[in-house]
């Protein structure tokens, strides 16, 4: 069947044989549903004018575009269909990799770290970053939270040498960043110990977004899965009274140490964002923390670039492709539920104004 | 980590990767390893339980077709203290015998109908092929006020759009306007298309 991406700066088009019910458009990384019953649409006659509609690029782009939509080597659905753990946020270097356990010692540790809220636009941030000829980024490495177990060599194997980083320097007199994207990082409490232990001079990146569209996104990404089955309003209704009960009794909380931030079926808890942001503000100067949203990322995305740019001491760099990654679909929220969170959230986001020293319109 | 009050143990196993465990209580100082596969209690909690009701010194109503591995990790966590009453039943004959050598804190019950326990904290059931729902509806008398229930259901039973039973439907909307439902957890990857229910109860 031929499936549309849904997201609007993309529109690709292509042909899919997987059995599962929703997929990742090859492009732009969105997911989507395919059943009928998780509310997808798939396409099959579509004009050809939609069709050749492509990025204008070297041989390079053309030739996954064509291995895109030939039907037997496409490798995207052969991925998707065999095996059930591909994900197209995974880390995809190996760091079992003979010749990175050998060079281990002599290599570098990273200059920056990218981490956000809940579908705030992290991943869509680390591309266009990774876009600049300076910059060497690595995504969802997830070192500092649920495999600290591991030691520090470990970690470094993931990036580039120190030999590599002086020879860049001397070819093309401007030196490299290297940086960790993992989106996950704000919301566990012990990470920013854990870094400044290792890292205590990086910079850090954070991408926080309007807390309801945050909330209302990741409930959708949950339902598409087939994770979550009752609609939203009971959601929030039910989370509500689970931070009640373990107020009033907090012996009935489970005592979880590594689990507790990622707690699966959490909404509201994950976008107390100045609850978090203390704990980072205790460890690191000012100066070394840099607060983007989502919503001026989305209005003008050269200005926010060009501000993390001379956050990071590199040359200015426009970017051409400026495709969207990770789009959700979704219907519109009820006007009683939203005012319910309005209401809920207020307190926590002129917390977080107090702390920044800054207002946001978030309370509308 | 341990504290006196602690009841399940977080253990390194590889990779980086945690293992649930409880302190054994017929041999002591000796954990025992609770595997997600086998217990849909222990797959609940790997997957983000939040509120959980089963403490030390609690009394449980337990019903369960597949008994063997949850009912041992069960009475570890309540202690000698606690009691965990199970109704006779035809599936369950078979494990009468091993659960007698297992614990003291267990005892069998011949009728729920009939029996005069009263004031039970959690009401444990597990019964995916049997009509569940009687049984919940039967024995809610003998949950305290502010009792908890948990039960495993049918993803398909909650999902609005997909099409299952009437009769099953009827029995998720029965049991929420009974009780009050705090957490609805998924136990996908350890067992598929299956829902583990967590409600609070207020007498009426």
């Amino acid at each position: 069947m031929k499936i549309k991406c849904h997201n609007q700066t993309c529109q690709h088009v292509w042909e899919y044989n997987g059995k599962l019910p929703y997929t990742w458009c090859p492009l732009c990384t969105s997911k989507i549903p395919i059943s009928k019953q998780l509310g997808g649409e798939f396409v099959e006659n579509i004009s050809k004018d939609t069709e050749t509609k492509s990025i204008k690029s070297p041989i390079k782009s053309r030739l996954k575009l064509w291995l895109l939509e030939h039907p037997k080597f496409n490798f995207y659905n052969y991925l998707a269909k065999n095996d059930l753990s591909y994900e197209k946020g995974a880390n995809r270097i190996n760091p079992y990799n003979l010749f990175r356990i050998i060079t281990s010692s002599i290599r570098v540790l990273p200059d920056f770290i990218l981490f956000g809220g809940t579908r705030s636009g992290v991943m869509t941030l680390t591309k266009y970053i990774q876009e600049h000829p300076n910059v060497y980024t690595v995504r969802n490495v997830h070192f500092f939270e649920y495999t600290s177990s591991n030691k520090v060599e470990w970690y470094k194997r993931h990036f580039p040498t120190n030999f590599y980083k002086n020879y860049f320097k001397l070819k093309h007199k401007q030196k490299l960043v290297v940086g960790e994207s993992t989106g996950t990082y704000l919301f566990h409490s012990e990470v920013s110990k854990r870094i400044k232990e290792h890292i205590p001079n990086v910079k850090l990146i954070v991408m926080l977004k309007n807390p309801i569209k945050s909330i209302y996104s990741r409930y959708y990404v949950f339902r598409n899965e087939g994770l979550e089955s009752s609609s939203f309003e009971d959601v929030i209704k039910m989370e509500m009274e689970r931070i009640k009960i373990g107020d009033e009794r907090n012996e009935l909380r489970i005592n979880n140490p590594e689990f507790g931030h990622i707690a699966n079926f959490n909404y509201l808890r994950h976008c107390y964002y100045a609850e978090k942001l203390k704990n980072w503000l205790k460890e690191f100067k000012k100066e070394q923390i840099l607060i983007l949203t989502n919503d001026e990322f989305n209005t003008d995305i050269d200005k926010t670039l060009k501000k993390t740019f001379e956050f990071l001491d590199l040359p200015n760099h426009t970017i051409k492709n400026k495709i969207k990654h990770n789009v959700g679909k979704y219907p519109k929220m009820h006007e009683s539920t939203r005012k319910l969170l309005v209401d809920y959230f207020r307190p926590h986001n002129q917390e977080l104004y107090n702390l920044i020293g800054k207002e946001l319109d978030w309370d509308k | 980590m341990s504290t006196n009050n602690q009841t399940i143990f977080w253990l390194s196993g590889e990779k980086g990767y945690k293992k649930i465990a409880t302190l054994n209580s017929s041999r002591k100082n000796e954990y025992r390893t609770w595997k997600p596969y086998r217990s849909k209690l222990a797959a609940a909690i790997l997957n983000g339980i939040e509120i959980f009701p089963i403490l030390k010194k609690s009394k449980i109503l337990y019903f369960d077709t597949f008994m063997e591995n949850t009912i041992n990790h069960i009475s570890d966590i309540i202690g000698e203290d606690g009691k965990i009453f199970v109704p006779k039943n035809n599936e369950t004959s078979n494990f009468l015998e091993k659960i007698k050598s297992n614990g003291t804190n267990i005892s069998l019950i011949n009728d729920i109908n009939k029996s005069t326990i009263d004031n039970v904290d959690v009401l444990y059931v597990d019964a995916l092929n049997q009509n569940y729902l009687d049984f919940v509806i039967n024995s809610k008398i003998h949950l305290k006020n502010g009792g908890y229930l948990m039960l495993t259901i049918e993803t398909e039973d909650i999902f609005e759009n997909r099409n299952s039973n009437e009769q099953q439907k009827d029995g998720y909307k029965k049991i929420k306007s009974l009780f009050r439902i705090i957490q609805e957890i998924n136990l996908i990857p350890f067992f598929k298309g299956q829902v583990m229910l967590i409600a609070k109860y207020y007498h009426s």
